[in-house]
């Protein structure tokens, strides 16, 4: 795929973020594909701001190793980017003529284009310096002229009349400005600027292209599923998931309420799982510490729930603004007592509409609690997409359950027991379920140990009954297909989860390109682990390297706490295992920078030539 | 209230207007202390459901832990319910209201559920107007824990063991005012003749209806000077006025005496009648509030109904939600539901 990655820089004010978006819907009005990162410094406003836009030929889905053209509205705070904007001398700087200083100690770019864009604006009145850079580049990328004015006023279609006219009039001058500033092409531009720029077959097709964020379609997956009430406390960078379902669930009939805290919002969910509504909540890494005691009772009184965690940079405060996987031990095992219960890994931008869907469907059927984990780069990055079709996931809390539950109610065990058994210990682990306000259908929701009655009940044998129905429920999921995504097949094993999986997708593509080929694996469920699975797998690479966005390597340490040799392997026996393929290297590293293809491509590399040592000179 | 049930009852027991006898509205046996003033309020629940004629399921009870959060396991035992985690009833409640709004519920907690741990939540869903009856049996301690100081400790009060409390309790009634409850009350466990109204009244009204019930704690704040015990409570109550409620669609057999004062309609047509020795208008929130720290001051408790809004506007009426129960809503009533997801589908172009 040829690609072409570009940043805008500026403090907060200069509306490079602005800038990014507009750019991005032309690219996608043109028949591109692309993906914008915003960054944000943790004062989220009045601060320093950046957006990185890749631009491609096909679908992009992680932002690549470099960055081809560096566009500054202002150096001041650039140092606060300058690790996340890889700037190497084969960049082109565009820089606004009052930009300020360029900071020492930057790599010489490969060619450097001064020009007065904030001077252009104030010709008119205007301090827009961000829409005459955005027209001057987009024109340049081949952009028509209509569409980039439809940018401008799709972005300010909630202004003023005047403010829209003026906008327009200044991006015009940014358009004239291409044609009088072409920026000379340098060879290392050339071949993607030429693949990337639209023609005109593309354009046909732009109609039919998305362009959507992680957060927005956790929302449609979770309400095409069946998601009626959400419970909502802000939390960046998981405020917009909640803002976005705000905006849509009432056309689907159900319900949002924005609650006091998220030990309430939570609990909210948990009301509403009892009373029979599918229900949702999401936040990120503090608020789900403070949502675990509630998890608690819904794996215990088994309650459907699921609970969206948008991870991000932590611990406490941590880096709201930006991306981390660190929350993976906090969802796996920050739950009290013994409380078995699923967690997820959305895959991908567009992989936040599938696994949404799985995730209400599994609460659902399984009346328990799933956490989907998804993190700031999926959740806040825009991606140009093909549509999703609609998911086959479907939450049915209701009818069939019913059904069961009046089976249960006629069990001849007597006047006091013929009653109706919430809790019934079945061969599944699923109990029948009823809703408040069913005749012959009562009992009382428990967070207490309780017997299959729904009684409170302190025994032994009650609580190690229900302890065990309520693991056993979530046995079979292991046996789905949808547990990862694994491509290609190769002497390595590359396994990682989250947004990780599209990086090492192209860190794949390219060491192919040198002739070596791996196997990726990006695991969706994350727990129950299908074992077995991942078992067979490593069997069939030599080496297995784990890769993760932490510093901890919680998910590694969290798989080597298996015992992998002694799982039970059938259709595999363990006698025909290879131990010596079990074991596995890792390499993790904390964000909120994220990985790059290059990063893993030498960490694959590295691991080769490890092994190679390893066999000595035999 | 630990005391042995015979499961046999008369057969001709009385049975009220849905054909339910007194027993289909009792519970377990309680596991309380002798003497426990909450089990008086969950048999004040139990009559005042069997008063006004409610069909056992269509109730859900919530509580939350603490002594008071144990006692719904001690009535209405073929209603529905959600003993749920320390504070958060109220969320729950919210919760399970949005999904069913057709169903009666009742929540119940204590002055550590709700007066400390759960503050936020009691604060927030008083404010939403969640329409449910709020039963706080307040004994000013911890007793399952064994008698921890409580939020709404008399300050000075001393403990069995320990130092006397420093801080000024809350006054939950008072707190509730200021948030905006549209119906407010306190009573006294020992007190039936009064709480049963008072319930049957919460009950029928539309919103956030709360009792602030003064409950005893036997064992560990029965003290002579703890205002949450029997003697203070018998001597030191002063009541806003002997109060009656008739229910929607019962005819007014009784004979009131002339010129009561006031007399209350709530959206349902039922009738609170406050009789002439009220000394309170019960539709003024300001004077509700006046008259709480007014009896404070002088070292008493004012009980009985403080105010009401029969106009209250309840959660769903604010949220403006459907008539229908969201949890009964099927695929094709929500048909508007596939094109809405074709509209939000299209947004994303």
């Amino acid at each position: 795929m040829s690609s072409l990655t570009l940043a805008m820089v500026g403090s907060g004010g200069t509306g490079v973020v602005a800038l990014g978006e507009m750019l991005l819907w032309a690219a996608a009005k043109q028949g591109l594909y692309g993906m914008l990162r915003k960054t944000f410094g943790p004062q989220i406003r009045g601060g320093e701001s950046a957006a990185i836009v890749r631009l491609g030929s096909e679908v992009v889905a992680n932002l690549g190793s470099d960055l081809e053209l560096l566009m500054v509205l202002d150096w001041n705070n650039f140092q606060r980017f300058a690790d996340e904007i890889p700037l190497t001398e084969n960049t082109v700087l565009i820089q606004d003529l009052q930009a300020g200083e360029r900071p020492p100690n930057l790599p010489e770019p490969r060619q450097t284009l001064t020009l007065d864009f904030l001077g252009l604006a104030k010709s008119l009145g205007s301090n827009h310096s961000n829409i005459v850079l955005l027209a001057y580049v987009a024109s340049w990328l081949g952009c028509q002229p209509e569409v980039i004015e439809a940018a401008v006023r799709h972005r300010l279609k909630a202004h003023e009349q005047a403010t829209v006219e003026l906008a327009v009039a200044v991006a015009s001058l940014g358009l004239k400005l291409s044609h009088d500033q072409t920026i000379p092409l340098q060879a290392p531009l050339q071949a993607p600027l030429q693949a990337v720029t639209p023609s005109s077959a593309k354009t046909l097709n732009s109609e039919k292209l998305w362009l959507a964020n992680g957060n927005q379609l956790i929302g449609l997956g979770a309400l095409e599923a069946g998601i009626r009430f959400v419970a909502a406390y802000p939390i960046t960078p998981a405020s917009d998931v909640l803002e976005w379902i705000a905006g849509q669930i009432e056309t689907v009939g159900g319900h949002l309420v924005q609650a006091e805290d998220e030990l309430a919002a939570v609990n909210m969910a948990i009301g509403a799982g009892f009373g029979g509504v599918p229900a949702m909540t999401a936040t990120s890494g503090p608020g789900l510490a403070l949502m675990t005691e509630a998890m608690g009772l819904a794996v215990a009184s088994e309650t459907p729930l699921v609970v969206v965690d948008v991870m991000r940079g932590g611990p406490s405060t941590g880096i709201p603004t930006k991306s981390e996987q660190s929350d993976f031990n906090l969802a796996v095992y920050g739950l009290h007592g013994d409380a078995p219960h699923v967690v997820l890994s959305a895959l991908s931008v567009a992989d936040c509409h599938f696994t949404a869907g799985w995730a209400t469907q599994i609460a659902s059927e399984r009346q328990t609690l799933v956490i989907l984990l998804s993190d700031q780069f999926l959740g806040q990055s825009s991606q140009i997409m093909p549509p999703l079709a609609k998911t086959d996931f479907s939450a049915h809390i209701n009818e069939a359950h019913i059904n069961q539950a009046q089976m249960a109610d006629e069990s001849p065990d007597g006047p006091q027991q013929s009653r109706y058994f919430r809790y019934l210990d079945t061969d599944s682990g699923i109990s029948p379920l009823a809703l408040p306000g069913q005749p012959g259908g009562m009992f009382t929701a428990d967070g207490l140990e309780h017997n299959a009655a729904a009684i409170p009940s302190p025994k032994a044998g009650d609580h190690q009954q229900q302890l065990a129905k309520r693991l056993r429920k979530l046995d079979s999921l292991v046996d789905t297909d949808h547990w990862a995504e694994l491509q290609g097949q190769g002497a390595i094993l590359l396994i990682c989860w989250g947004s990780l999986y599209q990086v090492s997708l192209e860190a794949q593509a390219q060491l192919r390109k040198k002739g070596i080929e791996i196997a990726v694996m990006g695991v969706r469920l994350l727990s129950p682990l299908p074992l077995q699975k991942i078992q067979q797998a490593m069997q069939q690479a030599e080496k297995t390297l784990v890769i993760e966005q932490n510093q901890q390597g919680q998910f590694a340490h969290y798989l080597r706490s298996f015992d992998l040799q002694n799982v039970n392997a059938e259709p595999f026996s363990v006698k025909h295992l290879d131990f010596k393929h079990l074991d596995f290297k890792q390499y993790c590293r904390s964000g909120p920078t994220l990985f790059t293809p290059v990063e893993i491509v030498a960490q694959v590399e590295a691991l080769i030539f490890e092994s190679k040592n390893d066999e000595g000179p035999q | 209230m630990s005391y042995i049930r015979p499961s046999f009852r008369h057969p001709n027991a009385e049975a009220n207007t849905k054909g339910f006898t007194r027993q289909d509205y009792e519970g377990a046996l309680s596991t309380l202390c002798a003497g426990c003033g909450h089990d008086s309020v969950s048999s004040a629940i139990i009559q005042s459901c069997f008063e006004l004629g409610v069909e056992p399921h269509r109730v859900a009870k919530i509580s939350g832990i603490g002594c008071s959060s144990k006692t719904p396991t001690y009535f209405l035992g073929k209603s529905h319910g959600f003993n749920s985690v320390h504070g958060r009833m109220p969320s729950v409640a919210t919760g399970a209201s949005m999904a069913n709004r057709d169903l009666l519920y009742v929540g119940v907690s204590g002055d550590g559920d709700s007066a400390s741990i759960g503050l936020g939540q009691f604060g927030h869903i008083a404010r939403r107007n969640l329409n449910m009856s709020y039963i706080v049996e307040n004994n000013g301690c911890y007793g399952l824990t064994k008698g921890q100081d409580s939020a709404t400790t008399d300050i000075g009060s001393k403990s069995k063991k320990g130092e006397p409390n420093p801080y000024e309790p809350i006054d939950l009634c008072a707190l509730a005012l200021q948030l905006g409850a549209t119906f407010v009350a306190r009573s006294f466990s020992g007190d039936k003749e009064q709480l049963v109204p008072l319930i049957k009244a919460a009950m029928s009204h539309n919103g956030f209806a709360f009792i602030d019930v003064i409950s005893p704690c036997v064992t560990f704040n029965n003290t002579a000077a703890s205002s949450k015990g029997y003697e203070f409570a018998r001597d030191h109550m002063e009541a806003t006025g002997k109060i009656d409620f008739v229910p929607v669609r019962s005819e007014i057999t009784a004979n009131y005496p002339a010129g009561f004062s006031q007399e209350i309609t709530l959206h349902d047509g039922s009738v609170i009648h406050l009789y002439k020795d009220g000394k309170l208008d019960c539709t003024d929130r300001r004077s509700a509030l006046n008259a709480i720290s007014e009896y404070s001051e002088k070292g008493q408790v004012l009980t009985g109904l403080l105010y009401v809004d029969p106009d209250s506007r309840d959660f769903h009426n604010i949220q403006q939600t459907v008539r229908q129960p969201l949890n009964s809503l099927a695929e094709i009533e929500l048909c508007p539901g596939s094109r809405a997801l074709a509209a939000i589908n299209a947004s994303l172009r």
